[in-house]
């Protein structure tokens, strides 16, 4: 199995650049949601703060593998580059597939253990057994994403939330990512717009996270000040 | 017409019911307070026990409950909790 893409040279480092940021921006998500499950015990949050931080590992993976593929190209060894590709290439399509399923299973209205270890297996056993594994992973990854923006433009009809809309919209835009990475195989414009269509996407979930930082602090400076 | 309140709001009327009671408050108290059916009051309470922001203590004349400090931790950080359930959409 091999992964290639078709890279604009201007994108060199940028993109690993970019990686490196969505990373971290899932990385504060992961932990923003174990601090609100540490205080709720709510299962749905050990969930999504598991699910985020699968998918915080998958950026670092795909970051790690793009910096070897670049250091190896640089000295003319494309056959060393390939071979660690293709160990970082499982563990990337491993990580995020089970941190999407994770995701998926953390919006379920209804938790059940069994429910997630069939999601886990049925999507798995398709990836592996699949004879074109990228485009199969490309294809659950889809799924799942749309599965997951459905939730959120449903509970922003029911909520009218704006910041539920914001996260709609985030995930729709990591869903079209996803799209266009699926082509990016024969269409470099592909691989570049599916990189600043998730910029796009984690600038919004950014935002919410900086605003449910802030009503945190908020909250707690109001109680000490209650105290005094 | 009130919305329908969901999980964690349930979880934080019940629990600033106890606390509003010093702390120590009767099931029958509770279902009145709470707006609950019988049945879902247990289920909460059940749930409340498990996840240690309340203790049931049990007396000759009958028993009550008290707030614990994950219960009063959770109803400080409230707003955090629901803040963030509501921005990714898990506060069903």
């Amino acid at each position: 199995m091999a992964l290639q893409y078709t890279i604009p040279s201007w994108l060199f480092g940028i993109d690993i650049a970019l990686e490196l940021i969505f990373w971290i921006i899932t990385l504060a998500v992961a932990i923003t949601a174990y601090n609100v499950y540490k205080i709720s015990r709510e299962n749905s949050m050990k969930c999504f703060s598991i699910g985020f931080l699968l998918v915080s590992l998958s950026y670092l993976v795909w970051a790690i593998i793009n910096i070897f593929a670049l250091s190896e190209f640089m000295e003319f060894s494309l056959q060393k580059a390939f071979s660690i590709g293709i160990v970082g290439i499982y563990a990337y399509i491993l990580l995020l597939s089970i941190g999407l399923i994770t995701i998926a299973y953390a919006i379920l209205p209804k938790k059940n253990s069994r429910v997630y270890y069939i999601m886990l297996g049925l999507g798995l056993i398709a990836i592996v057994s699949s004879a074109n594994k990228i485009i199969t992973f490309r294809a659950a990854s889809v799924l799942l994403l749309s599965v997951i923006v459905y939730h959120f433009f449903v509970q922003w009809r029911e909520h009218k939330s704006k910041y539920l809309l914001y996260s709609a919209i985030a995930f729709s835009l990591l869903l079209l990512s996803n799209l266009e990475f699926a082509l990016s195989a024969n269409y470099y414009t592909a691989y570049v717009v599916g990189h600043f269509l998730e910029l796009a996407a984690y600038s919004i979930i950014l935002r919410n996270l900086v605003k449910i930082a802030f009503i945190g602090k908020t909250s707690s400076n109001e109680q000490k000040k209650n105290k005094a | 017409m009130n919305k329908k309140r969901t999980r964690l709001e349930v979880i934080r009327d019940i629990l600033e019911v106890i606390k509003s009671r010093n702390g120590k408050i009767k099931p029958t108290h509770i279902l009145y307070k709470s707006n609950l059916s019988y049945v879902m009051m247990d289920d909460y309470l059940s749930e409340l026990k498990e996840k240690g922001f309340i203790t049931e203590v049990s007396k000759a004349k009958g028993k009550t409950y008290q707030i614990t400090e994950k219960g009063q931790e959770y109803l400080k950080k409230y707003a955090l909790i629901s803040e963030f359930s509501e921005s990714f959409g898990l506060n069903q």
